[in-house]
């Protein structure tokens, strides 16, 4: 999911980046900063996450969490996402550093649109059913944000978009349940951490 | 808990029925064998480029001078171009493994013109040396062996080729290793190093 440099068209790169500036500043703006050890745990969990590989068939794929930092941080996930992608492309050079805002993009928003989208799921009674849709969705979503920006750059949308979306199901399987998990143990444990979604 | 069943059965089965899985970043790894260039790009040691384009490009105009299609263990291999060399160019041979995977090896124009210059003036080498009719006796007692020099140089390069060989896909493997522990920790030593300062920032702000 980590669009390399060189590939995208720089209106692209730009029109990304202005994106993760705006996403940026709201989720600094609406971060509880008492809670901000929550969210460098978070964007930790995030930043190890690509190390993760899971097995697939003959090759493996690794788990990227965005679902899992949208349901807990909410808009806080695009600084907490820009940080860890930052340090994944400094240490690990995956992405770069010209590309970072439209890979933050692509990740973060998908994360937050998510949030909004299934809260009221989470509210009524259907945890379980809601956390796993943010989690599988979330990587649905970047997967189809990927493929727009490469589309965008000259690349056809339709076989890129099947191909992204092919290689990640079962990414978004695995995502949904450990968001799943994850969710009814902090519901069980540490209610209030979640409180931006029940409140 | 049938539900259940059924999902965790529907999940297991959609990760064994995936085509491919997605990488993070690709590598290519090139080097010059006389006047051919060689090329081997991968996502991982294990985790080749199959059927990438790779596109041979001037470093300065980006030009691109010729393409090329890995095979199935992510090698192409192809001769330098005239036009590079009498233009004097350096190289860049970019990796495009596909869904925005892209990958960039630098070859300067000395890199690849000094090989080929030792190849080419072995050629001379060879020819002269046949030409005086020139000859080496290998060995001694019944078994020995009347090799011209140009013929001795061509067995000794081959060997080398052979042996380098090795050492060239090492070289390439340590540049698909994944990332290392101190890398991982240096990540999040910095994370919880942001958040830290964050924090005593705001604590030194007096609360309204």
């Amino acid at each position: 999911m980590h669009i390399s440099e060189g590939v995208l068209a720089a209106p692209v790169l730009l029109s990304g980046a202005a994106l993760t500036v705006v996403g940026t500043a709201v989720g600094l703006r609406r971060m509880d900063y008492d809670r901000i050890m929550g969210v460098a745990i978070l964007s930790a969990a995030f930043f190890v996450a690509s190390l993760v590989h899971v097995p697939v068939g003959p090759s493996s794929a690794h788990l990227i969490l965005n679902g899992l930092l949208g349901l807990v941080l909410g808009w806080a996930a695009f600084p907490s996402i820009l940080v860890a992608l930052l340090l994944q492309a400094v240490l690990f050079q995956y992405g770069g550093l010209t590309v970072l805002g439209l890979n933050t993009f692509t990740m973060a928003a998908p994360a937050v649109l998510c949030y909004y989208l299934f809260r009221p799921l989470l509210r009524n009674g259907k945890a379980a059913v809601g956390a796993f849709l943010v989690g599988f969705c979330s990587v649905l979503l970047s997967a189809l944000f990927a493929a727009s920006a490469l589309a965008l750059s000259g690349e056809a949308f339709v076989p890129l978009a099947a191909g992204l979306v092919a290689a990640h199901i079962p990414i978004m399987v695995v995502e949904g349940f450990i968001t799943m998990f994850a969710y009814s143990f902090l519901a069980r444990v540490k209610p209030e951490v979640l409180q931006g979604i029940t409140a | 808990m049938k539900y259940l069943h059924m999902i965790l059965i529907c999940a297991c089965v959609s990760v064994c029925m995936t085509p491919r899985a997605e990488a993070h970043k690709v590598n290519i790894f090139a080097y010059v064998d006389g006047d051919i260039i060689h090329t081997s790009s991968g996502y991982s040691k294990s985790r080749r480029v199959q059927s990438g384009t790779v596109e041979v490009r001037d470093s300065a105009t980006g030009k691109v001078l010729l393409t090329g299609t890995t095979d199935t263990q992510g090698h192409f291999s192809f001769p330098v171009p005239e036009q590079a060399r009498s233009g004097h160019m350096d190289l860049d041979l970019v990796i495009l493994a596909g869904q925005g995977h892209r990958g960039v090896w630098k070859m300067p124009y000395e890199e690849y013109n000094s090989s080929s210059n030792v190849e080419n003036s072995t050629g001379k080498l060879v020819e002269n040396t046949s030409a005086d009719g020139v000859e080496t006796a290998v060995g001694s007692g019944a078994n020995d062996v009347a090799v011209s020099r140009g013929e001795l140089e061509d067995v000794i390069r081959q060997v080398v080729r052979e042996e380098v060989g090795g050492i060239r896909v090492m070289i390439a493997d340590m540049r698909n290793e994944d990332p290392g522990i101190p890398e991982v920790l240096a990540g999040i030593g910095y994370l919880f190093g942001i958040a830290g300062l964050i924090a005593w920032v705001r604590s030194r702000r007096p609360r309204s």
